[in-house]
């Protein structure tokens, strides 16, 4: 077991190096230059010239990869064009706005999914499974944007229920502030995970050891609970973590319709003001965090099955 | 008054299928007294295993019983509820299946599986856990306390079958169905687990319905058998009766198609295969494939008929079964 998250982590290596590479690239092929950007309708040959030599951008690209590479090693991310201020210092607050965001959206996404996965499937092929599976298409014929600016429109504009934007301060302030993002995020989500826990269950309950659990003479709730649902969790649990690396991708557009202070609108604003020092820095996040949520999906795998427990 | 032991009667289960109505199973009577072994025995298809699943009631639908009663303890379990026939499972009638390996839950371990039976008085952790090891070691499991942590995947084919016996004998059932539980083991494993089964029996005063195809563990293992043919009993009889003179000519024919040392006579296959098991009619099922069978076969119903003392018989040429088998083999002599 040791062995296999050790040489799992091993494995993340060198691909996070290849991701710093080719974010590192990805910005110098960008059309438009930065400096010239920056300095706008009053730069001159001279000034471009020189506030390009002051961020090294005149220096040969491997020069400035490695440069690049001393500065993410001590935590140097640059500092922001348009706020003058270090990225490393803005970055932590909004993270933590996006980490609530797409963790309140998994919670919400479970607590939708599982209940009507499990009535759906007790009730196989019958009326409720029947208005389950077919409510649960529904939301996947639906974009994000639409459907959140839709409950924004009724919660929040008609009817007043939730605060149409921002974060709001303390965590029930939170919950409150980011309910209607958050189940924007999750809608799409809990109707995949509905439809995959609802068949893996079903397969679950046709299994022999399950036959075999209640010809033991356990009760219905034991053998529902303790043999059928674990087991038929396992396929959810890759499913979770796949998509928790989109939520993320998912929040750029949720947080810019719910103006939402995290690393989605962050990532839009700089993009709009060209601030590539931070579109940079937070391009890397994404991919890292994505790295990282495949890798704990991995990780925690063996947890739940004990036949992928080796060494 | 309550008949001891089980009583199945008149059981029929039907499964709804695209192409028709499956009988599955057609009208099976069988009485398994306190204490005894007896063998349900047939080829893949016959209704065997479905009768055992109809009579715990874990049919999977669209299987279901649609007539018939299954008589225990004074109750029919074909008409209980699911929490009623819950408190039947596992301590009235228990059930253990063919495949070890399908049979144990992957994700729990072997210690769970067996402690989640003990009853909810069973005292301490430390004490089930000593349960749990007696129950283990009484099934022949060595090393039981190296196991409690175990998963399934961990054990061998015929571990697991243990395992699966002590959890169904930690309740001492009165009854215990026993779908072909050697079939996916080996010949070597397969013997001890039959001497096992059969110790374990004695030594519990369990009756036991052994489902199987393997006429060898037939002989050796239980008292009576009933021969099962497209979801009917054709034949009943005690296993020396059965063995000494089969009076149906399924039975014949079986026994004659099992390879024997002491039987010089060549192997003679049954001809033909197992009927289409939608739109079974009236009369005799095994006609088709039968070397005896006549016009009046295949009219009407034919009853299961006393032939002997305890010896029933599906035929209507029952009384010349015997000697159509040893036509048969000194046709194939010539």
């Amino acid at each position: 077991m040791l062995r296999y998250a050790l040489g799992r982590i091993g494995q993340t290596v060198p691909i996070a190096l290849l991701v710093t590479i080719l974010i590192f690239l990805l910005i110098k092929l960008v059309p438009g230059d930065p400096a010239s950007a920056i300095l706008g309708d009053r730069a001159t040959d001279a000034s471009v010239a020189a506030l390009r030599h002051q961020w090294g951008l005149d220096r040969p690209i491997w020069e400035q990869y490695a440069v690049y590479m001393r500065n993410l090693a001590t935590g140097n991310l640059g500092t922001s064009l348009r706020y003058q201020s270090p990225v490393a210092d803005m970055l932590p607050a909004r993270t933590s706005v996006t980490f609530f965001l797409v963790v309140y959206s998994l919670v919400l996404s479970v607590a939708i999914a599982v209940p009507l996965a499990l009535v759906a499937a007790a009730y196989r092929d019958r009326w409720p499974d029947q208005v389950i599976r077919a409510s649960m298409a529904l939301p996947l014929a639906a974009p994000a944007f639409w459907v959140g600016i839709l409950l924004l429109i009724v919660f929040s504009l008609k009817l007043r229920l939730f605060p149409a934007d921002g974060y709001g301060g303390g965590f029930a302030d939170h919950v409150r502030h980011l309910f209607l993002p958050a189940l924007t995020l999750s809608y799409a989500f809990a109707s995949v995970l509905c439809r995959n826990l609802r068949s893996s269950l079903v397969d679950v309950l046709q299994t022999t050891y399950v036959d075999f659990a209640r010809a033991k003479g356990l009760r219905r709730r034991v053998v529902l609970f303790r043999h059928v649902f674990r087991a038929a969790l396992l396929p959810a649990v890759t499913l979770i973590g796949v998509r928790l690396t989109y939520a993320i991708g998912g929040s750029v557009v949720i947080e810019t319709v719910f103006a939402i202070p995290g690393l989605g609108s962050w990532m839009v604003d700089s993009i709009l003001a060209r601030d590539y020092v931070v579109v940079q820095t937070l391009t890397l996040m994404f991919a890292l965090g994505t790295m990282l949520i495949n890798l704990a999906t991995d990780l925690i795998y063996p947890l739940f099955d004990p036949r992928l427990r080796m060494g | 008054m309550t008949e001891p032991g089980l009583v199945v009667d008149g059981l029929t289960v039907e499964i709804p299928t695209s192409r028709g109505v499956v009988r599955a199973v057609r009208g099976v009577t069988l009485r398994v007294a306190p204490g005894e072994a007896m063998a349900l025995v047939g080829e893949s298809g016959s209704g065997k295993s479905m009768t055992c699943r109809a009579i715990v009631r874990l049919l999977h639908p669209p299987a279901r019983i649609t007539a018939g009663a299954v008589r225990f303890q004074g109750r029919d379990l074909a008409a209980l509820s699911e929490p009623e026939i819950e408190r039947i499972r596992g301590t009235g009638i228990a059930m253990v299946f063919q495949d070890p390996m399908s049979a144990l839950n992957p994700v729990l371990t072997i210690e769970r599986q067996v402690a989640e039976v003990l009853p909810a008085a069973a005292g301490g952790p430390r004490e089930r856990r000593r349960q749990v090891v007696a129950l283990l070691r009484q099934v022949g499991i060595a090393d039981a306390e190296r196991r409690l942590r175990a998963y399934p995947h961990q054990l061998s084919g015929g571990q697991r079958q243990r395992v699966m016996l002590a959890i169904v004998l930690a309740r001492r059932p009165a009854v215990l169905l026993a779908d072909e539980p050697t079939t996916a083991l080996d010949v070597t494993i397969q013997a001890q687990i039959l001497t096992e089964l059969r110790r374990l029996q004695a030594h519990l005063g369990m009756a036991l319905v052994l489902v199987t195809h393997d006429l060898g563990v037939v002989r050796r293992t239980v008292q009576r058998v009933a021969v099962m043919y497209a979801g009917q009993v054709v034949e009943l009889a005690p296993t020396a009766a059965l063995f000494a003179r089969p009076r149906h000519p399924y039975t014949a024919g079986l026994i004659n198609s099992v390879p024997s040392v002491d039987r010089r006579a060549a192997l003679a296959p049954i001809p033909g295969t197992p009927p289409d098991p939608v739109g079974l009619g009236d009369g005799c099922a095994f006609a088709p494939r039968c070397p005896i069978a006549s016009a009046e076969c295949l009219r009407g119903e034919i009853p299961l008929r006393a032939v002997a003392d305890g010896h029933w018989s599906r035929c209507l040429k029952a009384h010349v079964v015997g000697g159509a088998r040893v036509a048969g083999t000194a046709a194939q002599g010539s």
